[in-house]
């Protein structure tokens, strides 16, 4: 009987000191990021060299991942597939839960949802580095810093980070002083430590919707597998969708 | 004779009770700490229930300890085949009841009337509040628990937003997916001679067995009442609340259907072009932007053709052309600003420093705060980052009790922050959680209850599920916590009379929930009955060693 109240008491004063505990605060963990990263002088010059490293490649996969945050909600689209230049794409999107599947060779696009094919506009720019290397020679990075080495799946990384006004105007804005803001994003750059290749692009931004508030953009694409794509022939279900009567 | 049948009608009792008592045990008790501290968790259920069967004297072992199981497996069966629908459910009931009868022979010492009896309660029970639910019963009642079936994965979780009522009460507004009728599609195909938009009547055609009506929801007096949403209740519904459905890359449209409003979802773009946005991240930006305006317009427009609520005004102030604009409390108000939507008009600073409230404003990844008083203007920008930046999913809470407000905001990780006279901002607590969000605020002395979902204390499972905080000197303290996950875009709402209630969705679930503040603590009551019952025990144990 005392053995059994003893042992009641202690897990009850168990749960109580377990269940009292609180959620302290880390402010730590807002500013770990910054606190990682140091101005690098030569970072622009390491992004232009592997941003021109891969532009003579041929092909390369990508898996990628698009997410948008505004009000409570926060929505993704996910892309996993293979580019041979100079015209041919496959490619899986999955956007808002439903599966779509891309096919182009050159001119010949189609895209597949609930399972039938339809044709789409064939999809021209096929070089992610090229509107990189546009966007670094047009409106180049004051500054440029870079962050602690990170391993990507199976690849050692430099990473580089900087910010950069748009390409397109037409997101500029009135500031609060009366002046033209540009529209800017901040771009983290991942270069292979080993081949030097670009391995990685993330995107960061925000835009301001009248009525919604901020909708913040964060993509990550990853490039993998350069020069070891071959274009595929067209999938069977999309011949017997246009050959068969 | 008298005696024997009030005997047997305490024993009838008991048992129901007993059962309830059993089930509520297990999924407060026994799921919740696994939940929250696990390995531990599970030593601590390990250890109650040792506990439990020692208790015991060996002959009464037997029969408590089976019988225990049995309501408890009970419960978890029913829980499995609830979600069954239509014909399937009745199959599921059948076979479910022929099993447990044949399981309550095999093992439970008990007449198999009062099996029958636990049985039905239980039944009973699970249809009055789903054993998922019953998590929740550590904080709130479950008021309403609405099914709004909808097959398309656009629609995740069911966006629901409230209107102001006649009774001075709140209606809620959501859509519920559309099961079409014969002839119908015809009916639209001569609708569109006289359309005035006959390509949305085209896709809505084509959209037919994914397109959403729109519906009010209101409480009667026994049940709660669903009916298509009228004209009238559009027009004081803002449309933000119910089409962030996988803003920005679909686009919710709306169309008339003979006085009726239907909602369909397609895609913004092509799938291509967003495969070609992807291929160039050096626009990638600009086109995210652009796509983000696009749809936000578009569905103005269409939110405004079918007659919805697109004026933006709050408490008679609005945002036009750079400057907060109207008028509060009879004195005029025009102040430059870079928002684009109010956030709302709060008191951030104390009330010895400012006796009027502040409208607080959120522009491009920036949120100003502008003074309402004599001479009004910009007292302070609370700027975001590419990192960390401030979305429109933050919450308002009086964490201190001195009356002034602090900004609760969903940055990963989340923070408080609150405004100092000075203009300056003071972090109060940062998440050391990623996943770690705040929902809603419930009014409470001495400090505001804060309502969150936050990841279990112990495991590294980003798994969140609700719980209840209350700030004090840096910290956090837990006031309860409701191992239900899933629970998203909660809102403080007043559909029922009494203290606010917390209106939410239940993600890839098709429900919306109602919920009120418990006056019943069932978490320590069932802790409690816990106690009596090893008490109980213990105490016919000691008895049955003296005889």
């Amino acid at each position: 009987m005392k053995r059994s109240l003893s042992i009641g008491l202690v897990s009850l004063f168990a749960m109580a000191l377990i269940s009292g505990c609180g959620l302290t605060s880390t402010p730590t963990a807002l500013t770990s990021q910054i606190v990682a990263r140091t101005v690098d002088p030569n970072g622009l010059s390491q992004v232009e060299s592997a941003l021109l490293g891969v532009s003579n490649d041929h092909s390369y996969q990508v898996k990628a991942g698009m997410t948008v945050a505004a009000g409570h909600y926060l929505r993704r689209i996910s892309y996993y597939g293979y580019v041979s230049l100079p015209g041919f794409v496959s490619m899986d999107e999955t956007i808002g839960g439903v599966d779509y599947q891309i096919y182009q060779m050159n001119n010949f696009a189609y895209a597949k949802t609930g399972g039938k094919w339809s044709p789409i506009q064939p999809i021209t720019d096929l070089t992610p580095w090229t509107s990189m290397l546009a966007l670094l020679h047009s409106h180049p990075p004051r500054v440029v810093y870079t962050l602690p080495q990170q391993t990507l799946v199976s690849w050692p990384c430099y990473v580089y980070q900087f910010r950069a006004n748009d390409l397109n105007t037409s997101l500029t804005k009135l500031g609060a002083k009366g002046k033209l803001i540009a529209h800017q994003a901040l771009y983290t750059v991942y270069v292979d430590v080993k081949d030097g290749k670009l391995r990685q692009i993330q995107v960061q931004s925000t835009v301001g919707v009248p009525g919604l508030g901020t909708a913040s953009l964060e993509s990550t694409e990853l490039l993998f597998n350069y020069n070891k794509i071959v274009p595929m022939s067209a999938p069977s279900d999309l011949m017997t969708q246009i050959e068969l009567p | 004779m008298k005696n024997r049948k009030i005997r047997r009608i305490g024993i009838g009792l008991g048992i129901v009770l007993y059962s309830i008592w059993a089930t509520l045990f297990y999924q407060l008790t026994f799921t919740g700490w696994t939940l929250e501290y696990s390995y531990y968790g599970v030593a601590m259920v390990v250890g109650l229930s040792l506990l439990f069967m020692y208790a015991f004297p060996k002959r009464d072992r037997r029969v408590v300890v089976r019988f225990t199981l049995y309501a408890v497996i009970l419960s978890l069966g029913i829980a499995n085949f609830a979600p069954a629908a239509g014909m399937w459910r009745i199959i599921d009931t059948i076979v479910f009841i022929i099993l447990a009868i044949g399981l309550g022979r095999w093992l439970v010492p008990v007449r198999m009337g009062w099996q029958l009896l636990t049985l039905v309660s239980l039944l009973l029970f699970e249809m009055w509040i789903p054993l998922s639910d019953v998590n929740l019963l550590t904080a709130f009642n479950v008021n309403y628990v609405g099914h709004l079936s909808s097959q398309d994965a656009q629609v995740p979780s069911i966006p629901v937003t409230v209107i102001p009522n006649s009774r001075g009460l709140q209606t809620m507004i959501t859509i519920r997916g559309h099961r079409p009728v014969p002839h119908e599609a015809q009916t639209l195909i001569d609708a569109m001679a006289t359309s005035g938009n006959p390509t949305l009547t085209k896709d809505a055609i084509i959209q037919l067995q994914h397109s959403y009506d729109l519906i009010s929801i209101k409480p009667g007096k026994v049940f709660f009442h669903t009916s298509l949403a009228t004209p009238q209740q559009l027009a004081r519904t803002s449309v933000d609340s119910l089409a962030m459905i996988d803003f920005p890359f679909s686009q919710p449209h709306f169309l008339s259907v003979e006085g009726n409003v239907r909602m369909y979802v397609t895609l913004a773009k092509d799938p291509g072009y967003y495969t070609s946005m992807l291929l160039n991240p050096g626009t990638l930006s600009t086109a995210v932007g652009q796509m983000a305006l696009q749809t936000a317009a578009t569905t103005q427009e269409e939110w405004k053709a079918i007659g919805g609520n697109t004026q933006n005004s709050v408490q008679g102030l609005s945002l036009q052309n750079g400057y907060l604009s109207g008028s509060y409390q009879g004195h005029p108000i025009h102040v430059k600003t870079v928002g684009v939507t109010i956030l709302g008009i709060k008191p951030l600073l104390p009330s010895h420093i400012s006796t009027e409230p502040q409208a607080v404003v959120e522009g491009d990844n920036v949120i100003q705060v502008i003074s309402l008083g004599a001479r009004p203007h910009v007292i302070a920008t609370l700027n975001g980052s590419y990192l960390h930046p401030l979305t429109t999913d933050l919450v308002f809470a009086d964490v201190t009790g001195n009356g002034s407000d602090a900004m609760l905001i969903n940055t990963v990780p989340a923070q408080i922050v609150q405004l100092t006279p000075s203009g300056t901002w003071k972090t109060l607590w940062v998440s050391g959680r990623s996943t770690f969000r705040f929902e809603a605020v419930l009014p409470r002395a001495g400090g505001d209850l804060i309502i969150a979902n936050s990841p279990s204390l112990i495991s590294q499972n980003p798994i969140r599920y609700l719980g209840g905080y209350v700030y004090q000197n840096g910290t956090l303290n837990t006031v309860f916590r409701s191992y239900h996950g899933n629970l998203v875009d909660l809102h403080v709402v007043h559909i029922l009379n009494g203290s606010p209630q917390i209106l939410t969705s239940v993600y890839a679930h098709q429900e919306i929930i109602l919920l009120s503040q418990s006056k019943i603590p069932w978490y320590p009551v069932v802790l409690v009955v816990y106690g009596f019952v090893v008490l109980a025990g213990l105490v016919r144990r000691t008895r049955g060693v003296k005889a």
